[in-house]
């Protein structure tokens, strides 16, 4: 199926990158999510079979990249982890370099919260509150049941409700966004 | 901090229909509120539309040339096999003589009555097929007497086996 690729990322790269940037909490990994979800598409558009809308077919490559990253990112931490852990503590110096790159901004909202969640539950919510999805669109996205969103769903606010607890915040009292830097509680 | 976002047994399942309880309605009403925030504050960057362009380019030819080359191979592949089994076809005679006839070569001059058929040695062999095995060839000399047939035996022994034909 030939896909126009100048109107598909006029009409769909900024809902793309806005998922990104909810998921990955810095603009310039954002960038470089959904600009590869877009050269994604044009090495593969001629796969597209049309049995599905172009934009939720975009939300899957974009999920798998942003997996991919987490994936690496995790094992670059463990292997820092393991270097760390080795070093005499006398001679130890802090890895400042690996600290995640994450906006003010992004670290005060509920999404930093998200974050903390496994994958299905994380990337549910964010089809769901931040890209307004159908749960039969997410369904498709994640190649899963109708009922196992619903379940990620609602296990996800739940386990969020829960974090905020522990945090000794009250989701009705949450601060006004860009208000008070509360990433120390985190 | 410790947090074990599974935490939820099986019996928590929800039972809701699309409509959320109302403190969860409130947490995704935050959510959406955030995301909106987020890319307002930092909106998209412009898509990589020439990268994209050239890409896919790039993917189309080498996509068609690819075709195109495995079509070229089945196509000789399909042709070969053709021709073998039209070469196959073109010669079952000689094929099937040789299999199932062995040669018949008469060790003397029989003095044969008259209307028997005669069977004689394979005179064959162009240069070319002269290490084949010998082929049979009956020849029915037919209303021919003794004297005759002896020189027509002759007149064959004298011919040299490159043009070994001899026709009645």
């Amino acid at each position: 199926m030939a896909i126009d690729l100048q109107d598909t990322a006029r009409q769909h790269f900024e809902r793309i990158h806005r998922a990104a940037l909810v998921l990955s909490g810095n603009p310039w990994d954002a960038d470089d999510l959904a600009q590869e979800t877009f050269l994604v598409l044009s090495r593969q558009g001629a796969s597209f079979e049309g049995r599905s809308s172009l934009y939720t077919w975009l939300y899957g490559i974009l999920l798998n990249l942003e997996r991919r990253e987490r994936r690496r990112i995790g094992m670059r931490r463990k292997k820092l982890q393991v270097l760390w852990d080795s070093e005499p503590a006398e001679e130890r110096s802090t890895p400042g370099a690996d600290a995640p790159a994450e906006v003010h901004e992004w670290k005060n909202s509920l999404w930093a919260r998200v974050a903390l969640l496994p994958d299905g539950q994380r990337q549910s919510l964010v089809l769901r509150f931040s890209e307004g999805l159908r749960y039969e669109e997410i369904a498709e996205i994640l190649d899963c049941p109708l009922g196992t969103v619903k379940s990620r769903i609602f296990h996800g606010l739940a386990a969020l409700r829960k974090l905020m607890e522990l945090e000794g915040e009250d989701a009705r009292q949450l601060p006004e966004f860009p208000g008070e830097d509360l990433s120390h509680v985190i | 901090m410790s947090f074990n976002p599974n935490f939820l047994s099986p019996s928590d399942e929800p039972d809701f229909e699309g409509e959320l309880p109302a403190d969860f309605a409130a947490l995704g009403e935050q959510l959406q509120s955030d995301a909106n925030r987020l890319s307002s504050v930092y909106p998209a960057c412009q898509p990589p539309t020439k990268l994209m362009e050239a890409l896919a380019a790039q993917s189309r030819p080498q996509w068609s040339r690819g075709k195109v080359l495995a079509l070229i191979t089945s196509a000789a592949a399909a042709v070969l096999v053709v021709v073998g089994l039209i070469a196959v076809a073109v010669s079952p005679d000689v094929l099937r003589i040789a299999r199932d006839e062995p040669a018949a070569v008469p060790n003397s001059v029989p003095t044969l009555p008259d209307n028997e058929v005669v069977y004689l040695p394979p005179l064959s062999t162009l240069p070319e097929q002269a290490d084949l095995q010998p082929v049979s060839f009956r020849p029915a000399v037919m209303d021919v007497n003794g004297p005759e047939l002896e020189g027509l035996l002759d007149l064959w022994q004298e011919q040299p086996p490159a043009a070994g034909r001899i026709s009645f």
